[in-house]
């Protein structure tokens, strides 16, 4: 490790004297976990214009777009979420001295620090290796962070301590020359048991799920393994691969699976590259082909046994004996953190406690005082989550109430983890280039107000997931929580307004196996409003006992939406601006320096017009797929009726050239590929080219699908393509304007 | 100078003031502004991040390419903390002297505007001074040695020949080693 940290000093340095090509020092960098952040091309828009930052060292880039000198962000693997007292020390450190001292918690257990200097990054990696850390292929194509249920091996439903072949499977891969060739990231997860949400295995392009058979009277463990699932802007559910993979066959099918993403896997296609598109382009079964034919061509390899035996032997992680004697007097609000932080182990001597953090973030002071903590009570055992909290496992019932006591005195004792307060959010605007709308600061307000109420929730409200993403990525995961949100925008009038599609009725339980699908877009300033509206709604209409998700089955979202349709309306900017500006920033909202009301004739009351309907055509689609009770014709028309939502789109556009234009399919898609793909209208940056790869699919099969599968990504396919129409329109309108691009979208950094 | 302390440039550096009782999102269309108008001498200014939700946190942060502004709480009291990013050209007094003079710079501009008129107060009579970079200057008596001159030296820089007493910080030895200066203050006497 430290000859490879060496080699990336003098890459920079290379970088420097321009020895490097940017393209190849960006691949270089993103493979040792140094992402971009917001900013970074050296422009920013302050509310009324685009002004360029005057860094020192203005066009020395370290990757396309990228300036030298703007800060990053860097990612730090922890596998499976594991970390000892001393990884979380130097962590604590590297926060403090390289960044601003915060640690962030990731939806995938990772830890992230923001505002890094890439110069800085050397003497990072290695202060962090001297630790066990490694950020080695925490970003770029590559395996990402082996993800793990954070209960694993204390839980109640599990069959197994899934951690050391997460362990295993992380050590294996981690270089392994198999995995270099990838197109995109390839992220893996584990779960200890099929029911429960925590090990998220469904949603992810691998995921091993506990199993157990009887052979010859003797247990035998192993995995059902699952593929080519994922959320991002087209979600996928994993396909079963095997309904049962014995554990000494894991390390080889994981390789072979590596071998066929690396051959056959999109590489020039950035939006289809994911295995997921490959599994449905080549469908699970001659998926399964070719993975066996690779396993039958392995060269064996002696580790694959190594592992195994390893992950047999027992790991004692817990401290034989309390640390103290008898309970001290809690300090105020123990009842009801104990309630809500505090689980029980399978083992009844032991509870494993939440740490609850604000939108998973906590200082490098308080990451300290908790290493004293860990030394005290649990010596080794924490873990990060997949919750953005951090996980005290093995804690004495004995010492329950002084620890509670220590971790007060470092603001540590925030209760309500795993409850409606308990809002996920990626970073968003903050932070990430691809941000469009700040989920950070919709998430810190619904956690004050939802804090506020939360005397009035009883159980099942308080059992409500609240899911936050800045766009379409999905890294805040709004696909599988009851309530789901992420970001985008609207014009209204010549404005561009902060939005947040809503999307209702994902679900943890089964792997994450249950995605909600969009309602509507609400604007910003109104999604707290939606969700007391959502939560009084529900409280009112529920059955004995019935939980969220159910509610929005039975009662259906068409119901729903009509009662939320009056909080999708934005008054007029002379009327209330504060609409115009996003949560927790002070700027007009990107509305730049197009002209009030320049872009407001009739053309654009009839793109608006064709937009509306493509929407309606859209929701309408969601409704049939998202229903189990309808027919499979039924489910198969929904994809016509997404079909006819793109078409609409894309007419909603020619009419800002042509208000008279035929609106036929056929003459819409040649003149929509005239109009706006040759010429590269419909094409920003990173939006776009995918969008229209949707459309063309479904016109060359004039909207027919073939299976339920097929019909739900060819909805969800449809609501990218009416989203990239409305960017598209906003840029049309900002050109009539004279303005030049707003948001500042650069290379992709989802988590 | 102490081998211990040799090439130190990273610097934190607090200014200290009472609650101003106002939030801090009060501050963030102050920062906005400051950024659209670039309006501190020396510095290139270009974010605010928004860590409010944190106890004893950073809260709202100023950030510049050459350091950051932080309404920092994390020893309990509020004040403006500057944390130097990158390194400059001069010795570490140099550094201290130079932060110490954009905190300054700071502070008299949020003392400065309408929007937090006779809310806020830094006592200039009182700094701070941490140094951010472990493997240069370790927290240890060594450190401390070296690192007590140079503060002495860079607050005379800034604020002339005024009487001022440096004593090392208490802390956790895992913390940085720190520096709390008092000026108006002899060496060795009381207030
Ligand atoms: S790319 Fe990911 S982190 Fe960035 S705004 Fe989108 S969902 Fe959030």
């Amino acid at each position: 490790m430290a000859a490879e940290i060496d080699e990336f000093e003098v890459q920079i340095k290379l970088r420097k004297q321009l020895k490097i090509d940017e393209k190849v020092f960006a691949e270089l960098r993103l493979r040792r976990g140094a992402y971009g952040q917001r900013y970074d091309n050296g422009h920013r828009y302050d509310g009324i214009r685009t002004q360029e930052i005057p860094f020192p060292r203005r066009g020395l880039t370290k990757g396309p777009d990228t300036e030298f000198d703007a800060p990053g962000m860097q990612r730090i693997k922890i596998p499976f979420g594991k970390m000892s007292a001393e990884q979380l020390e130097v962590l604590a450190d590297c926060a403090e001295e390289y960044s601003n001292g915060i640690l962030h918690i990731t939806t995938r257990q990772d830890v992230q620090l923001h505002f890094v200097d890439i110069e800085d990054t050397p003497d990072m990696h290695r202060r962090l290796g001297a630790a066990g850390i490694t950020t080695r292929e925490a970003c770029g194509n590559s395996v990402r962070n082996v993800t793990g249920c954070p209960l694993a091996g204390i839980c109640q439903t599990e069959l197994f301590d899934i951690s050391p072949y997460a362990r295993a499977e992380h050590l294996f891969l981690l270089g392994h020359p198999d995995v270099q060739d990838f197109g995109r990231k390839f992220k893996i997860a584990f779960s200890g048991c099929s029911g429960e949400g925590c090990g998220r295995a469904m949603m992810h392009d691998l995921g091993f799920i506990a199993a157990t058979r009887v052979v010859e009277g003797r247990e035998e463990r192993g995995f059902r393994v699952v593929v080519g699932g994922g959320l991002g802007p087209v979600p996928h559910v994993a396909k079963e691969l095997y309904d049962f993979m014995p554990e000494a066959r894991m390390l080889p099918v994981s390789q072979a699976i590596s071998r066929v993403y690396a051959r056959l896997g999109e590489k020039r296609n950035r939006a289809k590259a994911r295995v997921k598109f490959l599994v449905a382009k080549l469908g699970i079964d001659e998926f399964r082909r070719l993975v066996d034919a690779e396993l039958e061509a392995l060269e064996p390899d002696a580790r694959w046994q190594q592992w195994v035996d390893d992950a047999e032997q027992s790991h004692c992680e817990w401290r034989l004996a309390p640390a103290t004697s008898d309970g001290a007097r809690p300090d105020p609000g123990f009842e009801e953190w104990t309630e809500t932080n505090v689980y029980d182990q399978r083992q009844p001597e032991f509870v494993a406690v939440t740490i609850n953090l604000p939108l998973g973030d906590l200082t490098s002071r308080q990451a300290r005082s908790l290493t004293d903590i860990m030394r005290r009570y649990v010596s080794d055992a924490l873990r990060t989550t997949v919750d953005q909290n951090l996980l005290l496992r093995w804690v004495h019932r004995q010492d329950l109430v002084s620890l509670y006591n220590d971790l007060y005195d470092a603001k540590l004792t925030l209760s309500g983890a795993g409850t409606i307060t308990d809002v996920t959010s990626c970073p968003g605007t903050d932070t990430c280039k691809l941000g469009i709308s700040s989920s950070r600061g919709l998430s810190a307000e619904l956690r004050a107000r939802l804090e506020a109420r939360s005397l009035q929730f009883d159980a099942t409200l308080k059992d409500v997931t609240i899911k936050v993403s800045g766009c379409n990525n999905s890294c805040g995961q709004h696909h599988i929580s009851d309530i789901g949100f992420y970001g985008s925008s609207r014009n209204v009038g010549s404005y561009k307004v902060p939005h947040f599609l809503l999307l209702l009725g994902g679900a943890l339980e089964d792997n994450a196996g249950n995605y909600g699908l969009a309602i509507g877009a609400i604007p910003s300033k109104r999604v707290p409003e939606t969700v007391d509206r959502l939560l009084d709604l529900y409280s009112a209409e529920r059955e004995d006992g019935e939980a969220f998700r159910p509610w929005v089955m039975r009662v259906g979202k068409k119901a729903i939406k009509g009662k939320l349709q009056d909080l999708m309306a934005v008054p007029p900017y002379e009327q209330d601006d504060s609409f115009y500006v996003d949560w927790h920033d002070a700027r007009e909202y990107s509305i730049g320096d197009i002209g009030v009301g320049e872009c407001a004739g009739e053309v654009i009351t009839l793109t608006e017009f064709s937009l509306a309907s493509a929407e309606s055509k859209v929701f309408d689609a969601s409704l049939i797929v998202d229903d189990p009770t309808v027919t499979r014709e039924r489910v198969l028309e929904s994809s016509a009726l997404a079909y006819r939502a793109m078409v609409l789109a894309a007419l909603g556009l020619l009419k800002t050239k042509d208000p008279d234009t035929r609106s036929d399919p056929e003459t819409v898609f040649s003149d929509f590929e005239r109009q706006f793909i040759d010429t590269q209208l419909f094409f920003e940056r990173y939006i776009g080219n995918s969008e229209w790869s949707y459309f063309q699919a479904a016109h060359e099969t004039g909207g027919v699908a073939r299976d339920r599968d097929e019909a739900r990504r060819r909805v969800e396919e449809a609501q990218l393509f009416i989203e990239a129409s409305h960017a598209c329109y906003m840029r049309l309108c900002q050109a009539q304007g004279g303005g030049s691009p707003v948001l500042p979208w650069a290379v992709a950094n989802p988590t | 100078m102490g081998r211990a302390i040799k090439g130190l440039q990273r610097i934190c550096l607090k200014l200290y003031a009472p609650e101003p009782g106002i939030g801090d999102q009060a501050f963030v269309p102050i920062f906005h502004e400051w950024i659209r108008d670039q309006a501190l001498e020396d510095l290139v200014l270009f974010d605010v991040a928004d860590y409010a939700h944190v106890p004893e946190s950073p809260g709202i942060v100023l950030v510049t390419h050459e350091a950051s502004f932080s309404l920092d709480r994390s020893d309990g009291l509020f004040g403006i903390m500057a944390q130097r990013r990158v390194n400059g050209s001069g010795e570490a007094s140099d550094m201290i002297a130079t932060t110490l003079r954009h905190v300054l710079q700071v502070a008299d501009k949020l003392e400065g505007d309408h929007r937090l008129a006779g809310k806020l107060a830094f006592d200039r009579s009182r700094v701070m001074i941490e140094a951010n970079d472990r493997l240069r200057a370790p927290n240890t008596d060594e450190g401390y040695r070296a690192l007590e001159p140079l503060v002495s030296t860079a607050i005379r820089n800034v604020f002339g020949d005024s009487t001022l007493r440096v004593t090392r910080v208490t802390n956790d030895p895992r913390d940085r080693l720190a520096a709390d200066v008092r000026l108006g203050v002899a060496a060795t006497g009381a207030p």
